[in-house]
């Protein structure tokens, strides 16, 4: 008898063994963020609206770019009529309880696409929690915890080579300044996470975090004037470009004027708030201006495999805040900085606010102003249309 | 067969019949409270005997009834329309790349939608009285009944106190193992017996109430809850399959209770061996949909005591990316732990584990070990506690009272109306903002639904001459009726804001605009009703332990021992109180947390700061406390009452003994009855009322009675408790 029972430990013993974990050394270059450029199709993460912290995750196909709730059950009408129903899990009237795209304890818009897996952050009471989801939505599972904190401010997250990198700001009650701090983190494993970056200013963010081949890159912004009310003076806000490689962190370039970057192959593509574009070729640093932009105008810059796109969305959003109006346009440009065209965008078309531009993929550029999500389709390039088309959303 | 027929008869005693017969009653008798006021569904009940729904003077019945009826049509007229989306949305799916890969588990459900969905595509849905199924269906706590029935069937085979008797059968050849299959049959018809007698009484109830038993051969569609069963069955058949999984459920914890008694020969350890496996399978339970686990959500003990939940969904589940209906997942979990639960308790049972070195008896004995060692390291209090509450099977009242008051506070909580709704939402948004930015909100709500009238017209108009379209007109009239609701939650919110000027102005009391709908559910008059049924469920527990606790007669096997003890008849005496007392307090704890929690979790707890003369009806309340403090002191003042009702059954069981303690229990909740019959002024004899606090608070004179209530309950309390410890040192 206990031969038997032994026999029947060392086959489940053994079964457990056999179990190799396969770590994905991959990178997510997408020039994308909060929307998730899948096999087919795009994933974007949405509120609900109805009550804080629930949310939709949406599949937008790529052929019909209809947006879709990521729930394959037919019957399921992905909603709830339940009065003042709190969408708990445990409430068996729900009508969102087995609703596949539903997810409770939205905290971050942030989505990616990371070996053949949807990746979002949801937070509970225990802390906010890194969740792989299929790509049909129909298993999820809960990867790791990545703060203790439920309230921790998230700003973002990428995975590069098998790590998952991600922000955290804290706010420091005693002198009102933020702490910013970037950890590191293995996937496949439990092991402890690591802290690669750390500041502490009066005002402080996170810009573009990106992993390539090379390392993660991110743009550090930081008053350089304790005062934040001149936070849109001149130089009052230092923008600088980083780099997070396995030898540490490290200044990439030495400005303090950096508001966005891309690499492709080695080269560095960056953006100056004095209208230069620069090519910095890393490999034997040579670093020159290919394109001189609008003076003084804050731009997102995106890049697929052919151009380079300056989008002028931020310069606008500090105009709209100070009540005014100026025109919305991409630049688009080639890697070597020779002008092919402006698509001018007619922003009060589409929204009533400023339109973010949200990066872009080889077919379109995706826009949203936190309601609907537009895109640019980009075979306009070649006839000169500038028209966005709505995907989702529930009104203009 | 004859051993089985013996157990059976043995099993099936009178008292047993009795006791069971009792928890019937007790769960038609709960199903009834919860249905009193059900006004929806004793109106559309009768709307729908009198046939001619379609032909109804609305004005004689409530707004939520012609709702409901007019769902109930459109439901019906929409069925066929619906079940066609559904399929065509599975053929939809299947043009989309990520659901359309084939063997992935979302185009195997695809599949599977189409072809069960196809069934009743074409049936025939017409509106119904359904309210005795629905409600019956929807009625949670049947199951506790039937479980306490299946426990006092079990228990009747726990032959380990008598060890004599135990003996003789292991002694008994081959007798051994035909009683265990014996025992095992009686379990299983037992199951099906008290699943059957159960549910059978609670739908006769229900029908009482509602009638409509034509409703027994209609499609099991016909209801809005089975709207996507995807089998052509009939209410009935559909309720007997209900029975079936309910009976499975009964089975399989029988069994296992059975097989945990064979094993540890301890009825704590085996009870404690069954709320381990239900804790585990309830944590399995609750697991998401979408967890590769899922499959233990749906193989488990609660989808088969709690199948209404599943029947009434289409669920497919995913099986290494095959789309397995649920109800094939619910058979194979049944056939897989009943065939595992019978060998292993037919085994445990024709086996002579004492002093064997079986997996068995080992695993038996290290349990024990582990619970003794366990039970050394409480102090002797708690011990005494878990000894009484064990020994005067009080375990069971805290059991049936905690049910009752779960299934209570529900129903309190469950009562809305759009309005209602509407001004929650409200109280919401209008919460930080000042008086006056209140005010301009309410006039905007009321020039909304002046500018709406306005459009209205104009829409009307223009469709009369023909410019305009018909859905314009029934949008606005959709628009204008949903504006009338607002305007008439702003209306009470102005008169709440006029009332809180009043206050300030007369009293200087600055109060604020709380959600007196919210609050109205936890200290107003809609709490006031549902919390005395709790409120008795308590007193009579308190009685019924108390006088099985003090009574003398049943001290017989301890009272050499606490006589001879040094100061043993005092020390143990105080005890008891102590520990009665501590009882007391964590049910009203208990209680108003179950209480509160229900009514917060509907309606959110906002406001708590603000002063308690905020609500309308504390208005006059003397002290200045806010709602928070109101909570602690009707807390304190309802425990302080339990307290003296404790001191009171203590000296009076002792001094006259148990059934007269029991009878006096009665006649302090007699002033209640009389009052909940219609004599008014019985409220103020009502101790029921007096540990509500909330309802008998007004002015000064008001709080003033509810002290000197207080403060007499507690003295005669005391001086009937040192009678008692007096009595009780004289007793032999």
């Amino acid at each position: 008898m206990k031969k038997i029972w032994g026999l029947v430990l060392l086959c489940i013993f053994l079964t457990g063994c056999s179990q190799n974990k396969e770590v994905n050394l991959g990178v997510d270059n997408t020039s994308l963020v909060d929307v998730a450029a899948g096999e087919d199709g795009y994933y974007i993460i949405e509120n609900v609206g109805v009550y804080p912290g629930h949310a939709y995750i949406y599949y937008i196909q790529e052929n019909t770019l209809k947006p879709i709730v990521l729930c394959n059950k037919s019957d399921c009408e992905h909603s709830c009529s339940e009065v003042r129903c709190s969408h708990k899990a445990k409430n068996e009237n729900c009508g969102l309880k087995d609703c596949d795209g539903f997810v409770r304890g939205y905290c971050s818009p942030c989505i990616k696409y990371y070996d053949n897996k949807i990746y979002v952050l949801l937070s509970d009471s225990e802390g906010v929690h890194l969740y792989a989801i299929n790509q049909d939505g129909t298993e999820r599972k809960k990867v790791c915890t990545l703060e203790e904190n439920g309230n921790a401010e998230i700003g973002g997250f990428l995975f590069n080579k098998g790590m998952i990198y991600y922000d955290v700001k804290e706010y420091n009650k005693t002198d009102g300044s933020d702490t910013i701090k970037i950890y590191k983190k293995d996937i496949s494993s439990n092991s402890e996470r690591e802290l690669v970056f750390e500041q502490t200013c009066s005002y402080i963010v996170i810009n573009y975090m990106q992993g390539y081949e090379d390392g993660v890159y991110f743009v550090y912004g930081h008053m350089t004037d304790e005062e934040s009310n001149k936070a849109y003076e001149e130089n009052a806000m230092a923008m600088e470009l980083y780099k997070i490689t396995e030898q540490g962190t490290v200044r990439v370039v030495d400005s303090t004027d950096v508001n966005a970057y891309n690499v492709d192959d080695s080269m560095l593509y960056y953006h100056l708030s004095n209208g230069e574009v620069h090519c910095y070729n890393m490999t034997d640093g040579v670093d020159e201006v290919i394109y001189m932009a609008e003076k003084d105008m804050l731009y997102s810059m995106w890049m697929d495999d052919e151009y380079i796109y300056l989008d002028n969305d931020l310069g606008c959003n500090v105009y709209w805040f100070m009540d005014e109006r100026i025109d919305r346009y991409i630049t688009v440009i080639k890697k070597d900085g020779t002008f092919v065209r402006n698509i001018n965008i007619d922003s009060d078309k589409y929204s009533k606010g400023i339109l973010y531009s949200r990066g872009c993929d080889d077919k379109y550029m995706f826009f949203t102003n936190f309601t609907s999500w537009f895109i640019y389709d980009k075979s306009q390039l070649e006839t000169g249309g500038n028209e966005l088309k709505k995907i989702f959303g529930y009104s203009n | 067969m004859q051993i089985f027929i013996n157990e059976l008869r043995r099993v099936y005693s009178l008292k047993r019949i009795i006791i069971i017969g009792c928890l019937i009653i007790a769960s038609c008798m709960l199903y009834i409270n919860e249905q009193k006021d059900n006004l929806i569904y004793i109106e559309y009940a009768g709307i729908m005997d009198n046939g001619e729904y379609y032909n109804v003077n609305w004005e004689e019945f409530s707004a939520g009834t012609e709702q409901y009826v007019q769902k109930r049509i459109q439901y019906a007229q929409d069925y066929n329309n619906k079940i066609a989306e559904i399929i065509n949305k599975a053929q939809e799916n299947l043009g989309i790349s990520i659901f359309a890969k084939k063997g992935s588990f979302s185009y195997n459900n695809q599949m599977r939608v189409q072809e069960d969905f196809a069934r009743i595509e074409s049936l025939e849905v017409v509106p119904v009285n359904d309210c005795a199924i629905e409600t019956f269906i929807s009625y949670n706590y049947a199951v506790f009944f039937m479980l306490a029935a299946m426990y006092l069937v079990i228990e009747a085979m726990n032959f380990n106190e008598k060890k004599s008797l135990g003996m003789l059968i292991y002694a008994a050849p081959y007798g051994r193992i035909r009683l265990g299959m014996a025992r095992a049959a009686v379990i299983i018809c037992s199951a099906l017996l008290i699943s059957v007698v159960f549910i059978v009484c609670n739908l006769v109830v229900a029908f009482g109430m509602y009638g409509g038993t034509e409703v027994l051969t209609t499609p099991i569609q016909s209801m809005m809850r089975f709207e996507k069963y995807t089998s052509c069955i009939t209410v009935v058949q559909g309720i007997m399959v209900y029975g079936i999984y309910t009976a499975c459920g009964l089975a399989v914890l029988g069994l296992l209770l059975w097989l945990l008694l064979g094993v540890f020969k301890d009825v704590v350890l085996a009870v404690a061996g069954i709320v381990f496996f239900v804790a585990i399978e309830g944590i399995l339970f609750y697991i998401p949909s979408q967890s590769i686990l899922a499959i233990f959500k749906y193989a488990n003990i609660f989808s088969l005591i709690m199948s209404r939940g599943w029947m009434s969904s289409y669920i497919n589940v995913k099986v290494f990316d095959n789309a397995i209906p649920i109800h094939i997942v619910v058979i194979s979990y049944i056939v897989i732990v009943l065939i595992l639960c019978l060998i292993l308790g037919i085994y445990v049972s024709g086996k002579r584990l004492i002093g064997t070195n079986n997996v068995f008896s080992i695993f038996a004995d290290k349990t024990k070990q582990l619970w003794q060692s366990f039970l050394a390291n409480i102090p002797t209090g708690l011990i005494d506690v878990y000894s009484i509450m064990t020994k005067h099977k009080g375990l069971w009242l805290l059991a049936i009272a905690v049910v009752i008051c779960v299934s209570n506070s529900r129903i309190g909580a469950a009562q809305y109306t759009t309005v209602s709704v509407i001004k929650c939402g409200m109280y919401d948004e209008l919460e930080g903002k000042t008086n006056e930015e209140i005010r301009l909100y309410i006039e905007q709500i009321r020039e909304g639904l002046d500018e709406l009238k306005s459009c209205q017209s104009e829409a009307v108009e223009s469709y009369k001459a023909g410019t305009g379209s018909i859905e314009n007109v029934m949008y606005y009239n959709a628009c204008v009726a949903d504006f009338y609701n607002k305007v008439s939650a702003v209306n009470d919110i102005e008169k709440q804001l006029d009332r809180l000027e009043a206050l300030y102005n007369e009293k200087a009391i600055e109060g604020e605009l709380v959600n007196e709908e919210a609050f109205s559910y936890l200290l107003g008059e809609a709490a006031w009703d549902t919390e005395s049924f709790n409120l008795i469920c308590m007193f009579l527990v308190v009685v019924l332990l108390g006088t099985a606790f003090f009574a003398y007669e049943d001290e017989k096997n301890v009272r050499p021992i606490i006589i001879t003890t040094q100061n043993g008849r005092a020390g143990y005496y105080y005890r008891k109180i102590i520990i009665l007392g501590g009882i007391c307090l964590c049910m009203c704890l208990v209680e108003i947390i179950i209480f509160g929690n229900n009514v917060i979790d509907k309606y959110g707890f906002n406001n708590g700061n603000a002063g308690i003369q905020s609500l309308g009806w504390l208005t006059d309340y003397p002290l200045k406390i806010n709602i928070y403090t109101y909570i602690i002191v009707a807390f304190v003042y309802r425990c302080l009452m339990m307290i003296s009702i404790v001191l009171i059954i203590s000296g009076t069981t002792i001094m006259y003994g148990r059934l007269i303690s029991i009878a006096i229990g009665i006649i302090l909740l007699m002033p209640h009855f009389l009052y909940q019959l219609g004599i008014e002024v019985m409220k103020h004899f009502s101790i029921i009322k007096y540990m509500q606090y909330t309802s008998m608070q007004g002015g000064v004179s008001e709080l003033t009675l509810s002290g000197v209530v207080l403060l007499g309950m507690l003295i005669i309390g005391i001086i009937l408790a040192v009678k008692g410890y007096k009595n009780w040192k004289l007793l032999k």
